[in-house]
């Protein structure tokens, strides 16, 4: 099924030189930490968390997107964190290319490649690493420090490999997130 | 909630391309596969199995058809483990039992990948609930696994390590000293020192016999195959006497006793447990341990009639690009639905079926169909109560254009995001809807005759290509190939390819597509016609998706954002 | 779910004690006291709903015709982690309340809790102390871990906290009305008087 146009109101999204699409309705918190690759579009009620940022100076990036990424309704994305050798630090997240994360999901994942599709209402854990090529289901809970290969298909609580995704996956995904972008339009009214 | 999404999935429009898989229907007739390209049973209960979506579809390029994953032949190339995506070397997967043998540990109570933990302070000796299980160190080693899901930790089953590296192996000592695994190995080593001696040469392609257990088959199939039945049976007769290397395992002490008296169902193990642990199998729930992570593989697939390879991945684990990848996405022509507004009974409603051209040539497609689609229903007959057959026309369906072209795929033009313009290049043909890039959309009128739950019809689509291309590539070999060239770059070799005078090679290809268009309803009282009513105001039954707010072709661009794909 | 409204409201028979780290879209108030410990971590979109007092109270107030406190109490050292949702009676200390998992109507959280993500409580139980609420099936098992690793980062994530939060978001340390404030940035280190 083709997917039809989706329409927005030209005064809620922000558009950036690159073509990213930002909400004014999400809550980006620290935005001089995050980089969006361009042509992501972050809808209505976005949480993302650039200020939650690594103790001590240096790496200043937190949150690093990448082009042609949807972050659909209510997805939250929050960097992990972890004590390691006695200090608490918050950890930077890294999304690839062509990643969709679907309306209401969690996301703390330490890395998450590209073409990657995760679902709506999905829990990704903390320092969860999500390969390319990946689907995350619906609903699904992956667990901290869980690692997701490239070209499976994860389901359930815990989420557990339920399939291979065909090979072809990478133009379809690509495909899929570029026709997104294309078909997000705005609309005087 | 969740019930209502897989119902609207099941009955999610598509569009699937139907595979005859010439060479596992070897069985029927050449006469009856020829009447299959003529005539395509929609109704008949293997559907499901000779069906795709065109993700799941290779093209083979040599055979110049469609594969599907039943009509592939698979080899491993690599192994690895999923949690640390390192690569086991063939030769270690079989002593290792196909699990990885590195720090990666499956949760013995939810499946969960377990992390290795450093604890802080000294423990305890270890519970003295489970004497049986392996104790690596009873001094309170430093580490030990913890699930972060369920809370689980090794500790309770009194198993700590020494190091937080190569836990596995740690682990090896014990687990070699189970006494199933030792008469494995015991009947193991008495077969193998058996087979040695009257294993012919293969029959298998080495790459088989690299799969743990294959070897084995393979000389057992030879021994018992039909090549030399009594010659075996003598050599059978040559196997010693077998003794067992270890005495019969005992049963858990009292497992009925505990079993009968059990109160809380937390203190059984469940299935998924048990199956976890083929092992032992233990009801009991401290007797359950962690388990090494299964490996996985990558594979190279092969047509099952001319052998050529149509994937081929990097061997590296974590790679993720293919030297091969002739998949059909790339080769044949992808439909979708384009628009698809709600079935109403005996109401013609025009869908929009959308053809993209993935070819660097031009392709002119004809499409082939029934005009009364006929459904088979099962209907109980009261008197008897004997299900029969009766064949029930639930629709009609009209091409409004046939024959049309599609212009060749153009890298350039992915870039053109004009989308909203530049609409309905293409006004004066008659059926077509609009042309852009390399896809071209065309209008069938569906009259729906009854209720059904999904009204589906078959489609021939047959498509022929002109290759200006010489026949020079001839002899390339698909090895040699990377994906993105093998676009462009064909080994003719089908007879179906005629080449004219002026060096032009058209090809052609003809294929059955399954097209489901989810439910037909009864028309509401007070509307008539598909375009009267705007969005959402049609009462909705939960099945239908979110294409019932479209009131026709035009006002699907009024877009509905509760439409998914 | 969480709710839409983006205002804090802190309702006048709610406590908030000293040390509490309140972030996101939160809602106190409206439905009658809720009473929140110390070192507690509440994240994005949480809700934490007193709604005993709704039914309950309406009952008490009937048949004794006297009004009991039917505060939902918060103890200690507790976190809730993004898009949960807490109804109950009274949640202990040291527990965990995972991504989007839901405690449900008068339930009753002991201590040192996990309730996993996406896993919610039934209608009305207690919960005893190590209950670990995890997976498809909200299974249940008790943990034997003890809390002590927990809480060193538990407290390291707090310290944390309270020294990055302040530079990134407009924090007023102040008592009552400023929830106009808070509202903007969304995040605030609260510290107000208690009781």
């Amino acid at each position: 099924m083709e997917p039809p146009i989706v329409y927005y109101h030209r005064s809620e999204y922000i558009e950036t030189d690159t073509g990213n699409k930002v909400s004014r309705k999400s809550v980006i918190c620290g935005s001089q930490n995050i980089i969006l690759g361009g042509k992501t579009i972050i809808q209505t009620d976005c949480v993302i968390r650039g200020d939650l940022r690594r103790t001590g100076g240096g790496h200043a990036v937190v949150v690093a997107i990448g082009r042609y990424c949807l972050l659909a309704k209510g997805s939250i994305i929050r960097p992990p964190y972890k004590t390691y050798k006695g200090t608490f630090s918050y950890y930077p997240m890294k999304i690839g290319d062509h990643v969709s994360i679907g309306e209401g999901s969690i996301v703390e994942a330490a890395t998450i490649g590209s073409f990657v599709h995760i679902g709506k209402n999905c829990v990704i854990g903390r320092f969860a690493i999500i390969k390319d090529c990946c689907k995350i289901e619906d609903n699904t809970v992956i667990p901290p420090n869980t690692v997701v290969p490239s070209f499976s298909i994860y389901e359930g609580s815990p989420g557990v490999f339920v399939d291979e995704l065909p090979e072809c996956v990478q133009d379809l995904y690509e495909l899929k997130t570029k026709d997104y972008y294309i078909k997000f339009q705005p609309k005087d009214s | 909630m969740n019930s209502l999404q897989t119902e609207t999935r099941h009955i999610r429009p598509y569009v699937h391309y139907h595979c005859g898989c010439p060479d596992v229907n070897k069985p029927t007739t050449d006469l009856e596969s020829e009447k299959e390209e003529e005539t395509f049973d929609i109704d008949s209960p293997g559907i499901h199995f000779s069906t795709f979506p065109i993700s799941k579809l290779y093209f083979c390029d040599d055979c110049h058809q469609i594969r599907c994953p039943r009509c592939v032949q698979e080899e491993i190339v690599c192994y690895y483990c999923p949690n640390c995506l390192f690569e086991v070397p063939t030769a270690s997967v079989k002593s290792e039992r196909n699990r990885c043998a590195r720090n990666c540990f499956q949760c013995p109570i939810c499946q969960n990948t377990l992390s290795v933990v450093a604890s802080s302070e000294p423990q305890p000796t270890p519970s003295p609930i489970s004497p049986t299980v392996p104790t690596v160190s009873a001094t309170g080693a430093p580490y030990y696994l913890s699930c972060g899901v369920c809370r689980w930790d090794s500790q309770e089953i009194g198993m700590t390590f020494e190091k937080a590296t190569g836990l596995a192996l740690q682990l090896q000592k014990t687990e070699d000293e189970r006494p199933d695994v030792k008469e494995f190995d015991h009947l193991k080593d008495q077969f193998e020192k058996h087979l040695r001696h009257n294993t012919p040469s293969t029959t298998l392609p080495s790459s088989l016999l690299s799969i743990p257990g294959m070897s084995g088959m393979n000389s057992f199939s030879s021994r018992y195959g039909n090549t030399g039945l009594a010659h075996s049976q003598q050599k059978s007769d040559d196997v010693e006497k077998y003794e067992a290397a270890v005495d019969k395992v005992e049963p858990e002490n009292g497992l009925v006793d505990d079993l009968v008296h059990l109160t809380d169902v937390n203190q059984i193990t469940t299935l998924t447990q048990r199956m976890n642990q083929l092992s032992d199998q233990p009801y009991k729930v401290e007797r359950l341990q962690p388990q090494r992570i299964h490996l996985r593989t990558k594979r190279v697939k092969r047509c099952r009639s001319c052998r050529h390879i149509l994937i081929k991945p990097e061997q590296k684990a974590q790679a993720t690009r293919f030297k091969i990848k002739l998949v059909a996405l790339k080769n044949i022509p992808k439909i979708t639905i384009a628009s698809l507004p709600k079935l109403i009974l005996n109401q013609p409603t025009q869908i929009v079926l959308k053809f993209s051209n993935p070819l660097y040539e031009e392709i002119s497609v004809d499409l082939t169909q029934e005009e009364i689609i006929i459904q088979e229903e099962t209907t109980i007959q009261d008197d008897c109560g004997k299900p029969t057959l009766e064949k029930v026309t639930i629709g009609k369906v009209t091409i409004l254009a046939p024959h049309f072209n599609i212009t060749p795929y153009n890298e350039v033009l992915e870039y053109e995001e004009d989308l909203i313009s530049s609409r309905r290049a293409a006004k004066a043909d008659i059926g077509i809807y609009e042309k852009r890039g390399n896809s071209t959309s065309i209008i069938l009128e569906i009259t729906p005759l009854a209720e059904v739950e999904e009204f589906k019809f078959p489609l021939l689509v047959k498509y022929t290509s002109k290759n200006t291309e010489n026949n020079e590539n001839e002899g390339v070999t698909t090895e040699e190939k990377s994906s993105g060239e093998t676009n462009s770059s064909k080994a003719i070799t089908s007879d179906e390819i005629f080449a004219d005078e002026s060096n032009e090679v058209t090809k052609t290809l003809s294929f059955w597509t399954v097209i489901g268009l989810g439910n037909v309803i009864k028309a509401p009282t007070g509307t008539s016609g598909t375009t009267v009513k705007g969005p959402g105001s049609r009462t909705e039954p939960s099945g239908s998706k979110g294409s019932s707010s479209r009131g026709s072709n035009s006002a699907n661009r009024s877009g509905t954002s509760s439409s998914k794909s | 779910m969480p709710k839409e409204q983006h205002v804090l409201n802190i309702g006048k028979r709610a406590v908030v004690c000293q040390d509490i780290e309140l972030k996101g879209e939160i809602q106190i108030g409206a439905g009658g006291p809720i009473i929140i410990g110390q070192n507690n971590i509440v994240e994005e979109n949480v809700t934490i709903l007193n709604k005993l007092t709704r039914t309950l109270k309406q009952f008490l107030l009937q048949i004794l015709n006297f009004r009991l406190p039917t505060a939902l109490t918060i103890g200690d050292d507790n976190v809730f982690e993004v898009g949960c949702y807490v109804e109950g009676s009274k949640i202990g200390s040291k527990n965990i309340i995972e991504a989007k998992a839901r405690i449900l109507g008068s339930t009753s959280l002991g201590n040192n809790c996990v309730v996993g993500a996406v896993c919610s409580t039934k209608e009305d139980e207690n919960i005893s102390d190590n209950t670990v609420i995890f997976g498809d099936h909200h299974n249940r098992r008790i943990q034997t871990a003890s809390a002590n690793q927990l809480s060193s980062l538990h407290t390291r994530h707090l310290d944390y906290l309270r020294e990055v939060l302040p530079k990134f978001n407009h924090i007023r340390v102040s008592g009552a009305p400023e929830s106009q404030e808070v509202a903007i940035s969304r995040k605030a280190i609260k510290q107000t008087a208690s009781h």
